[in-house]
Parts: structure tokens; sequence; C-alpha cells
């Protein structure tokens, strides 16, 4: 008897246990799903997946997956393909991918849910862009995903937050009618902690950068950094007052972030107008500057202007490289930064102080050097309605395809172009929202030598170069370096290709068919590592090729938008668990 | 200088006061027919019975004061109120200020007495105006009703309780205060992308700004009056196509602003609750509740944020000249 009323009460209690669970998780609200801020900013402890743009909240693009190594890249062989359906703008973008399901910002904001081991489509979300003419360019470079959300910019200035289970649209905020500013989004957002942070273009354009912060569960705007102050503030004693709003330094890439220090990490790009200068003397701050926030309040904390007045459009948005360096005892917080203008800056990334500054591009005439505290000298200067030569050209040293990090090893990969241009500036009308080049360049060959690039490792505080590899042309697709010490990439002529990351030597290579401007991952499914490199250039950057080698341009592969994805052959791998879970 | 830019923001919370009305009249139907329907009482024993719910409501010092002299709220003695528009004041409240709506708290015939008090407050200007619009009542009450009507002949409208005749007597007193707004101060305005929650965020005026709110470039048309008082009193007049919607959740939460679209199974609307607005999609079989409210997503509050200055500078970009302050009267 009493047995059974045990019996009877321990059944209740389990019910009550159950329901009580079931209470518990169907109450959990849809911005409590994965991945969690928690796993999203220690990313390196699942190195099976790629939760963010830059692979970590440090930018180094590197993957700990050693399945794939050196010894049997030879076998990597392509698994799946995914088309996303849409030339126009080609496949720039980064992919994510967390627990088996890989997000992926097609052209046009198109966006996917693919299965990351059989490129079988979950859903798509195929953003509804007005008929508008798009500025910059019809690509984008990626997406977030956290708190079982898929977050990203649009074409047409939008941010948009999906249910990343179903692909359902749940909130869509405006940042500015784009028909205004002449701004918008083509790159992913970064999120930190409750907050999407998203940067915008606008650098070729009379607009005011900024950067925004939105609450990644309501949509609502918390924050916004404006890239150059307002009238009074600090910094606006750096422009002419009639340029303060319409002076560029757009946030066109993404941002890195460190938790120890609390501190978001934002590359600044260029003044408007790019070239005619006249309009804004001054430094210009906080245009060719590294900013570091606080991201909870948007406050900035300290920033390092790496090019005062600009007057070659020379970037300082590309990715901040987080790097703790260790040498001789000596532990120093670093981010390292290439500059569009061919010079990497280091910097103390808890003070913002100059530590160091060396080129990672063979030919540079916009400088002689710099001074103690990394501030360029003897800037070449460039003269309204004149013709000046400059190496390298507006199109950069490199342009967003990132460099990579190693830390097993302790090198810095990084991209060089070496590509001239000739800039002639000329006056126009300012026009709040209308573009503001400000004159125009051609692209030229430095002087009595072809055009040429290279893909080098590089000690990262010292600039000290391990090894180049000359690549075909200019290389518009991103580096990845991976625990098999490997460096992915692919090249303009449609080669995907693996180099030996501790030499530098070509190991593999697979002709895809099509130019690559987007970024390589890597990641593992049910223990098997993959590694996915999109293709279809897309960008404006592939326009150079005929131009600077005239003798290829026939062999200049057709347009496509398609992500191929590589592993080894099942016979090769099994019982190497590599990394993967 | 500080003393005219004082009074300009004086005047523009005036402004706020004087086109307060409009914002109840939508909702004044079923008052007047309450106080149509209560029992006649003698002049003097409304007054005093007024007198009581006035001392219990509205008397505190903080608030209107004892005798209407006024306290933390404006003096009530003195005016040139309407019964019509003390009715619809004390019945509704004044969103985004202290004064609270009493239609809960006190019958109909309770706002009524408590009106007659206050009338009673004002011997030489409201009593006289109360008998006499008592006769007129009701075409008083259609030109309520219809906001357009109340709106276009600013002589039979009701007094507001604060400043009209300060606001009057800015612009009769000192003829040399001739404000004038200008077009591309109100486009700057209108357009200043400093600012997340100014007009654009919702507002397309050619081809440029927000789809959320009504396309204003056809609003030139509308006398500088109208277009003010959209401005500053935006519940007067509501297109049905941006009428304010709340969707309550399945799960108790609830959001209000102007539907997007809608297909078979999903709604979106424009939240509204913050600017810039955010568009949400819901599936309606989330919701549990679609309503249509009888208010506009529009902030209220535009009198108090912007000074007169502005708000004819944007009077003046809508309108495509410069308005001046006469013109508004």
């Amino acid at each position: 008897m009493w047995r059974r009323i045990a019996a009877e009460h321990r059944f209740r209690l389990r019910l009550i246990a159950l329901l009580s669970f079931i209470l518990i998780v169907s109450a959990l609200p849809a911005y409590a799903q994965e991945p969690s801020w928690e796993r999203l900013i220690n990313s390196d402890r699942e190195p099976q997946n790629w939760m963010s743009y830059g692979g970590n909240y440090a930018a180094h693009r590197f993957s700990a997956l050693d399945q794939i190594n050196r010894d049997n890249v030879k076998q990597l062989a392509p698994v799946w393909m995914f088309h996303t359906g849409e030339l126009r703008g080609g496949l720039n973008s980064t992919p994510i991918v967390i627990d088996g399901v890989m997000y992926l910002m097609g052209p046009m904001n198109r966006v996917f849910a693919i299965n990351a081991a059989t490129g079988e489509k979950l859903w798509s979300y195929i953003y509804k862009l007005p008929r508008m003419s798009i500025p910059y360019q019809p690509g984008s470079r990626g997406l977030a995903v956290a708190y079982g959300r898929v977050y990203f910019g649009t074409l047409d200035n939008h941010v948009v937050a999906l249910d990343a289970k179903t692909g359902r649209e749940i909130w869509d905020v405006e940042v500015e009618d784009v028909r205004q500013c002449g701004c918008n989004i083509t790159s992913a957002p970064l999120v930190v902690k409750d907050k999407v942070i998203v940067g915008g273009t606008g650098g070729e354009h009379a607009h005011r950068g900024y950067l925004n912060a939105y609450d990644a569960k309501t949509g609502k705007h918390v924050w916004r950094f404006y890239t150059i102050p307002a009238p009074g503030e600090p910094g606006s004693e750096t422009w002419d007052p009639r340029m303060l709003k319409f002076g560029g330094a757009p946030t066109w890439l993404v941002g890195s972030y460190d938790p120890e220090l609390n501190l978001l990490y934002w590359g600044v790009g260029n003044p408007s107008s790019d070239f005619y200068d006249e309009f804004r003397p001054g430094d210009n701050l906080y245009s060719n500057s590294i900013i570091a926030l606080d991201p909870d309040t948007g406050k900035l904390k300290w920033y390092y202007q790496e090019v005062p007045h600009d007057m070659y459009d020379f970037d300082s948005a590309y990715e901040c490289a987080l790097i703790d360096y260790e040498k001789d005892g000596k532990k120093q917080k670093l981010l390292v930064h290439a500059n569009k203008g061919g010079m990497t800056w280091v910097l103390d990334r808890a003070t913002g102080k100059y530590v160091n500054a060396w080129p990672h591009v063979d030919i540079l005439t916009w400088l002689k050097g710099v001074d103690k505290n990394g501030r360029p000298v003897g800037m070449q200067p460039v003269p309204p309605d004149k013709e000046t030569f400059v190496c390298p050209s507006a199109a950069g040293g490199r342009n967003y395809d990132h460099s990579a990090y190693n830390p097993k090893i302790g090198w810095w990969y990084n991209i060089g172009w070496e590509i001239c241009n000739v800039i002639r500036p000329q006056k126009l009308e300012i026009k709040e929202g209308q573009p503001l080049f400000g004159g125009g360049m051609e692209m030229k060959p430095p002087r009595e030598k072809p055009s040429y690039g290279h893909i080098n490792a590089f000690d990262p505080l010292t600039g000290e170069r391990k090894w180049r590899y000359n690549t075909t042309g200019i290389n518009v697709a991103s580096l990845l370096a991976t625990g098999g010490d490997l460096i992915f990439s692919g090249d303009v002529m449609g080669d995907a290709y693996a180099l030996d990351a501790r030499t530098g030597q070509k190991l593999w290579s697979f002709n895809t068919g099509a130019g690559m401007s987007g970024s390589p991952i890597s990641y593992s499914v049910n223990g098997r590592q993959y590694i996915a490199i999109p293709t279809g250039m897309g960008s404006l950057l592939g326009g150079l090729v005929p131009l600077l080698w005239p003798e290829s341009a026939h062999k200049i592969p057709e347009e496509a938008s398609t992500l191929v994805v590589f592993t080894l052959p099942e016979t090769s791998i099994k019982g190497a668990a590599g990394n993967g879970k | 200088m500080e003393s005219r830019s004082g009074s300009v923001k004086m005047v523009a919370r005036a402004l706020a006061a004087l086109f307060l009305p409009f914002t109840l009249c939508l909702s004044s139907f079923d008052l007047s027919l309450g106080s149509r329907a209560a029992e006649p009482q003698s002049a003097d024993s409304q007054i005093e019975a007024g007198n009581r719910v006035y001392l219990g409501s509205c008397s505190m010092t903080y608030c209107h004061a004892a005798g209407g002299i006024g306290g933390g709220a404006p003096k009530l003695r003195d005016r040139e109120f309407t019964a019509e528009y003390l009715t619809l004041l004390i019945t509704e409240g004044v969103p985004g200020t202290g004064m609270p709506a009493f239609k809960n708290s006190l019958s109909k015939q309770q706002i009524e007495q408590c009106v007659a008090y206050i009338l009673s407050l004002s011997p030489k200007k409201g009593a006289a105006k109360a008998k006499e619009q008592s006769q007129s009542r009701a075409q008083s009450e259609a030109q309520t009703l219809d906001p357009h009507l109340s709106g276009a002949t600013p002589k039979t409208e009701p007094a507001p309780p604060d400043a009209p005749d300060r606001v009057k007597s800015e612009v009769a007193v000192n003829d040399s205060f001739d404000l004038r707004g200008d077009v591309e101060a109100g486009r700057a305005l209108f357009f200043d992308s400093a600012e997340t929650q100014n007009c654009r965020a919702c507002h397309t005026v050619q081809n440029r700004g927000g789809r959320v709110g009504p396309d204003l470039t056809e609003i030139a048309g509308k006398p500088p009056r109208e277009i003010l008082r959209s401005i500053v009193a935006p519940h007067a007049a509501i297109e049905e196509r941006y009428a304010t919607i709340m969707i309550t959740t399945r799960a108790g939460e609830k959001f209000t602003g102007v539907k997007r679209d809608e297909n078979e199974t999903t709604i979106r609307i424009y939240d509204t609750s913050t600017l810039p607005p955010v568009s949400r999609a819901f599936l309606k079989s989330e919701a549990a509740k679609i309503e249509r409210l009888n208010t506009s997503a529009m902030p209220a509050d535009y009198a108090s944020k912007y000074s007169l200055k502005q708000l004819l500078d944007l009077v003046s970009f809508l309108k495509s000249s410069n308005v001046s302050l006469k013109e508004l009267f």
C-alpha cells in the first residue's frame, strides 16, 4: 500500500517536473535561442563551427580544424555546391556555420540556410529591394547569427532580423533613406552582447558616416556614433565646418571586439570628397582611423588616425586583427591593421598608442615614412586639375580581402597588390547624398614593371616577412588559416587553392570555373572537416583584371554566384576525428 | 535676444494647447449625448455641486489650486473656456501632461457640474459664453465632430486652457513680432540625418524619407494652419490607411503601430513606440487580438519638442513658401 502511494507520489513528482520543464522551455523567448553570447565570444572552443564574420571576434579567420592538413590536402575534392540564383554581385560573403547549419548571404540580399553537410537548402529569404539604383555594389559580404536569429544589413540601408530556424522575418528597421544619404549596408553586422552593430557605406557620397547599434531582440535603435564630430565636439576643428555633414568617413566593413577590455574596434573609411581636398583642410577626424568604442554606449574610448587628411582614398575600414603577441616573455595586446594605402599599423589595443608601422606592399609613393607616433611624413601632394601618379592605387594595397592569423604559428597572413593610379582631383558641387568622388583616377601598373600581387606571411609586430607567394593577378578573395597549417583562398581566374602556412608553397588547387572575391571558411559536421569557398566575382574590383592584364582578358571566367564546398574522400578520413565533433 | 527666444518657446507651447481640442474631437460624440441626457439642475446648484467635485479632484496646489488660481497646472479663472472644451478635456485628459482622464472616476453628471463650476470662475468671459454656446450646442457638436471644419474656422473654436490669449497678445500687442518660417531651414529640420526622431523617419517628401506615414508632398495645397495642426495635434485627423493598430500576441505582448502589409498568414506593422519605427512581422496565428485604436501613431509632442520658429520652418518647407506666424491665426 505504502509502496503504491510512494510510487504514485514519484509519478506525480516526475509529471510535475516534466510539465515544469515543458512550461519553462516553451516560455523561453526565441531570443534565448542559440548561439548564446557565451558561445559566440568563446567561439575558439568550437572549431567545428564558424560562428562570426571574422571566424572569431578577433578577426583571425582561423579554424583550428586540422583533419585537412599539409599531408592530405592534395586529396581535397568538391562535395557539394550551392547556387544563389543571382549573378549580379557574385558571391562576396563569409558563410556562417553553427551546429551543422550554414547561413549564407548571397547577392541582392538573398539569404539561405543550408544543411552544411549535404548542401540541401533548408530555407531562403529573398529581401525585396525597391526599384532603385543601388549605390556601391549589388553584392553583400555577410550576415550574423545569434540568439536564434539571423541579422543582416541591406542594399537599401535596412537592418533585418530573421528567425534562424525558419527564415521568417521578425523585424526590419531602416537606418536612413538610401536616397537621402547615398549610403547602404554591404557588410555583415557584428553582434556584441544584446546589440547588433552595423556599419555602412557612404565614403564616396556627401554623407556623414556613422556606426549604429540596435537592440538584438526588438530592433530598437540604441546608439549611433558619428565618425565625424558635430560642430563644437572634439575633432570638429579638424574640418571646414561646412563639411561636417558631408565628409564621408564610412564604416563599410566589420569591427572586432575584445571582451576583456570591453572595447569594440571599427575601421573608418576615407573622407569625402576622395581626391579633391580643398573642401576639407585639416586632419578630418575620424576618417582613416581606428576607433575604439564602449559597445554598451557607443562612446569613444580612443582613436588612432592612420592617414590624416587623406587625398588618395586610403580607407582604414578593413578588419582589426586582435593579436596577443608574446616574445621574450613580454606580452602585448596588439591591434594589427592593414590600411588601404599598403601600410600596416600596429597599435596597443588597450590604449590606442602607436607601436609600429610597416609596409605590406613593395611600391608606395604617397609617403616617405612615419614619425615616432606613426603619423605619415612626406605625404605626396595631389593638386587639383593635375594628374599625379600615386602608388598604391585607390583600389588599395589590398581591398576587403581579409587577412588571417594563425595563433599556433604566430604569423599574420596578408595580401598585397602592386597597382598604381593617376589621380586627377576636380572640384564638384556638394549635395547631400550625391556622389562626391572629387575627380577621377586611372589604374596603371607601377613604373617600369607590370602590376602584380602576392600573399605574405608576416611577424605581426615587426612586419618581418616569412615568405611570399605570388598570386595570379590580384587576389580578391580573403584568406583562411587552418590548424592543418594551411592557407586557403581563390584567385580571379577561378582556382581555389591551398598554401603551406609555413612555407607559402602551393599544395592544392581546383578550378572552380569562376573568379573569387568572397571569404573561405572551414567547419566540420559529424567529424568531417569541410572547406567552403565562395565563387563569383561580383565586386567592382574584378574589373581591374582586364585593365591591368589585358593579355588575360579573354581567359577571365564568366560570372557565377556559387558556393563550392570541399572535403577529403571518406576513405582518407576514417578514424580521424580531427578537432571536429 | 534671450527674452524673444523665451517668448517664442512659450508661444510654441501655447500652440500645443491651441490645437489640443482637435485631438479630442474624435471621441466627443458620446459625451455630448451623455450631458444632454442628464437631469436639468438650477445653475447655482450645478455650480455648487461642481465646486465639490472640483475640491475633490482639481484643487490641489500642484494642480489647478483652490478657486482655479493655478498651481502646478494652469489657472482656470478669468479664461475663455467653453463647456464643450472643458468637458472633453476633463473626460479625456491631456496626453503627455499631468492632466488625467476623469472618464472612469467621475460620472458624466459630475463632469458637467465641474464644468459649470469652472465656467463660473470666469464670470465676464466664460459664463457669458457658456450661456451663448449652450444655445447653439447642436451647432458646436457638429463642428467638434468635424475636425476639418473646426480647424478651418478659428473664430468659432473653443479656447484652450493655456496661453491662446498669450499667443494672440504676442501677435497683436507687438506688431513688429513678424516671425516668418524658412523653407530651407524646414527642409534641413525635416531631413536632419543627425536626428533619428524627426519627420523623415516616417514621412516622404518628393521621394525622400520614410514610408510609415503619409507622403507629405501633396500637403502643400493645404492652409498653413491645417498643416501646423497636423504636426502638433496629429490625433485630430487620421487617414484610415495610417490608423494605429494594436496587436496582442498569444504570449500577452502588445505592439502598436501602423499596418505595413499583410497576407494570408502574416501581418506586418511599423512599430512606432520608438523611433525610428521598426517593422515587425507577426504570424496571424500568433496574434490573439488585432484592434484599431482611435489615436495617431505620430508622436504628439512636437509642439514642445520644436520651437515656434522650427514649426514655422517645417510648415514653410511643406508649403514651399516662407509662412508667417500671422498666417496661422
